[in-house]
């Protein structure tokens, strides 16, 4: 064998292995295509958790009291073929509901995702699957909230998600024993927004400290204050009706809102770094005891009641003074468990939902989170055994007002737009007027 | 002066004219060349599948409305919208107030290029230093900026010190804005430092000496022959400084301060990811993205006439 032919032949050779690395190559690139897995098959089960239902250590750890991975593990112990592997999103949710609309557009995102109700999950209405057909009628006959995720809000819409949990509401936190050494009241009970700021004033006067403790850089608290504050004027279909054009939201109820909102931070009542602390550091800036008035956009009982015990006292965001209606409460279901069109795991995913629906499943939820109640008829009320829940589910009977907030109702796009309005007026960047009129531009681009 | 490559094809051509051949025969010429296809085919693969195609499939969407599943045609009516947009406007002018750091970025380098050229007691420990920050990634730089400038933070805490009052930098868009130059300074100047010490080190060490010899000092020296002699140097320096400028602050502003204030931190390449991602029409996010991409591509021929890049000394 000639020096040339060895050579050539090394080039045949070189060139069959590079054709060859280019075939497998392309074949991992492109989308298999494969039809679903069966239930029965081994196989991992992704589930994408914005924070709600799974909690983790820094370290990426379960918590003990994570509910979903609890559960996960309970459900793996009868499903042995099926392993379920939860990743945490992060608290940011804008930042998420960008990461999925990446994913999904690319056909590779999660198989469940456990997102917001109301326009954090109907805005992605084309990934999700219709879990009417998945549950069926009498699983959902048991649940309530299902008008929160159901598509364009309409009761014979297709369903996107299985709403988990009864709801929680925005709250106003104080610490008693921070009012009482500052010589006010520590059962107080604010009767108005106006009659809440003269409260903070009173303590800051006696102290010198900030009164109100707030953690405003993603612009969440924003997004409870307005939209308590509004409902005030609005009423319970508050956010309904702009989403459905009855309304505006550059009308004179959100633009009223946002002026006291933006008022706050003015008032030199809160904490200087009010525009930096991130929500997520928020409970442990109350905690610690930076300042005696908290806002809160969830019933946070279990934490709460452990630092403070009696201590603590709650009551919805007031309503300014002279509001058409004074007794408001402004929340709703939360929690939204959808199943992925383009998973490829959906039999799998849909026994894992079943298992959640299942009334004693999300009795396990409420018995290790105290922040809500469950969303199934079913549910067992003996498992509340947080006394501030029980107060919170006393109080809201007897509330003549309930309102689903605008950043569940509004299409995603918006929502991130009220954020971050949210943050700017409270820091005075922007205006109230312009706040409101950038939101109503934004629907009106988004709803065409 | 020839090189070996054009005279073998001086050579391959005179031979074809003359009807006769040096190279092999036809078949093996064949062979050649589906080895040579073969070879290229991954990179051409790579370049089209991840190069061409997203940026061809980018300026497909932007003549679109779509949610990345259903596609409606809507011809130039994004540009329009993008163009007419105040916020676009206003987040250019953000971009604008970015480039302060590009001088300062290469003010930083020159000097340290030069002190570590002329090898200054404990150059090597210095250059290790000043390389440091670009083996960081750019969300470990945010944060620690983050932290550093804080209301709580390092800087904060010497004010205080020194009896002043604290600053909230990143509640304050042009201050924020400061904030993040330093971190982009801090975090570029080592590596534009070392493509500055290219240039140097090809600079002939004897012109130095004559200057030395003829009583130039430091500064002259710098100013009329090590500036003069790595123009192309700092032409491209420049270059990606500005391109960086307007291409690659998503990180830094997406960890510091997510384009906030409102939108006084905001960039454009940021606006096209809240375009695109924040949402449900993708196509206003192309066509901005687009739209940077030509403009870009135009700034960067300028500068490239001005800096004369190409030509020769």
């Amino acid at each position: 064998m000639t020096l040339h032919t060895s050579m050539a032949r090394l080039r045949m050779a070189v060139a069959v292995v590079v054709l060859a690395a280019l075939a497998v190559g392309l074949s991992g690139c492109s989308s298999s295509g494969a039809k679903g897995v069966s239930a029965n098959e081994p196989q991992t089960l992704l589930i994408w958790d914005t924070g709600l239902l799974a909690k983790t250590n820094d370290n990426g750890t379960a918590k003990s009291d994570s509910f979903l991975h609890q559960a996960a593990k309970n459900f793996e112990v009868t499903h042995k073929n099926i392993t379920v592997k939860i990743v945490e999103q992060g608290g940011d949710i804008s930042a998420n509901a960008a990461q999925f609309k990446a994913a999904s557009i690319a056909g590779n995102g999660p198989d469940m995702r456990i997102q917001y109700t109301g326009g954090p999950t109907l805005s992605f209405s084309k990934y999700f699957v219709d879990l009417n057909d998945v549950l069926g009628k009498d699983t959902l006959s048991q649940f309530n909230g299902l008008n929160t995720v159901r598509k364009d809000y309409d009761p014979n819409g297709s369903l996107l998600a299985l709403p988990y949990g009864s709801g929680t509401y925005f709250t106003l936190w104080y610490n008693k024993r921070l009012l009482k050494q500052a010589g006010l009241d520590p059962n107080y009970r604010p009767s108005s927004w106006q009659d809440l700021i003269s409260e903070g004033k009173k303590y800051h006067d006696a102290t010198g400290k900030p009164a109100f403790y707030v953690a405003d850089l993603e612009g969440y608290v924003g997004a409870w204050v307005v939209a308590a504050l509004a409902a005030g004027d609005l009423g319970a279909p508050a956010y309904t009706d702009m989403y459905a054009g009855k309304t505006k939201i550059d009308g004179p109820a959100m633009l009223k809102a946002y002026t006291t909102w933006s008022e706050l931070f003015g008032t030199g009542l809160t904490n200087k770094d009010a525009g930096e602390v991130s929500n997520g550091d928020a409970d442990q800036g109350f905690i610690q005891g930076k300042a005696p008035i908290y806002f809160s956009g969830t019933w946070a009982d279990v934490g709460m009641y452990q630092k403070f015990k009696n201590t603590i006292g709650w009551s919805f965001i007031p309503m300014e003074e002279g509001a058409k209606y004074s007794d408001v409460a402004a929340g709703g279901p939360q929690v939204a468990i959808s199943i992925t069109r383009y998973s490829k795991h959906q039999a799998a995913a849909a026994e894992f939902l079943k298992y959640l629906a299942r009334p004693k499943t999300q009795d396990l939820y409420v018995k290790l989170t105290q922040t809500e109640g469950s969303s199934n008829k079913q549910g067992d009320t003996s498992v509340i055994k947080n006394p501030l829940l029980k107060e919170q589910a006393e109080a809201l009977k007897s509330t003549s007002t309930i309102v689903y907030p605008f950043d569940n109702v509004m299409p995603q796009s918006v929502i991130d737009l009220f954020y971050r309005m949210n943050a700017a007026t409270f820091l005075g960047k922007t205006t109230p007027k312009s706040a409101v009129q950038q939101l109503q531009s934004a629907l009106d681009a988004e709803q065409g | 002066m020839t090189s070996v490559g054009a005279a073998s094809e001086v050579l391959s051509a005179s031979d074809r004219r003359a009807g006769t051949s040096t190279r092999p025969s036809a078949p093996w010429r064949r062979r050649d060349r589906w080895i040579g296809l073969a070879a290229v085919a991954p990179a051409f693969v790579i370049v089209v599948g991840f190069m061409i195609y997203p940026v061809l499939y980018a300026l497909f969407i932007s003549f679109n409305k779509t949610d990345g599943v259903d596609f409606d045609w809507v011809g130039l009516k994004n540009y329009g919208n993008i163009l007419t947009d105040p916020l676009v406007h206003q987040v250019f002018l953000n971009n604008i107030k970015f480039l302060v750091s590009v001088p300062l970025v290469i003010f930083f380098s020159i000097i340290v290029s030069v002190l570590l050229f002329e090898k200054i007691r404990g150059w090597k420990t210095f250059r290790i230093i000043f390389f440091l920050p670009n083996v960081l990634s750019i969300v470990v730089i945010g944060v620690m900026f983050k932290s550093i400038f804080g209301y709580y933070g390092a800087v904060n805490g010497i004010i205080a010190a020194l009896g002043g009052t604290r600053v909230s930098f990143f509640t304050d868009g042009s201050l924020a804005i400061w904030v993040i130059v330093i971190a982009l300074v801090w975090s570029g100047f080592g590596y534009q430092a070392l493509l500055i010490m290219s240039g140097l080190s090809a600079i002939d060490t004897t012109v130095f000496e004559a200057a030395a010899l003829d009583g130039a000092g430091w500064w002259r020296r710098l100013r009329w022959i090590t500036l003069p002699n790595i123009r192309r140097e700092l032409g491209f320096v420049f270059i990606i400084n500005v391109l960086y400028t307007f291409t690659s602050l998503f990180g830094f502003i997406f960890v510091m301060t997510a384009g906030g204030p409102g939108y006084a931190t905001t960039t454009v390449d940021y606006l096209v990811y809240l375009k695109a991602f924040g949402s449900e029409n993708l196509g206003p996010g192309a066509a901005l993205a687009v739209l940077l991409f030509i403009f870009i591509g135009l700034l960067t021929l300028l500068q490239n006439r001005v800096f004369r890049i190409q030509d020769n000394d």
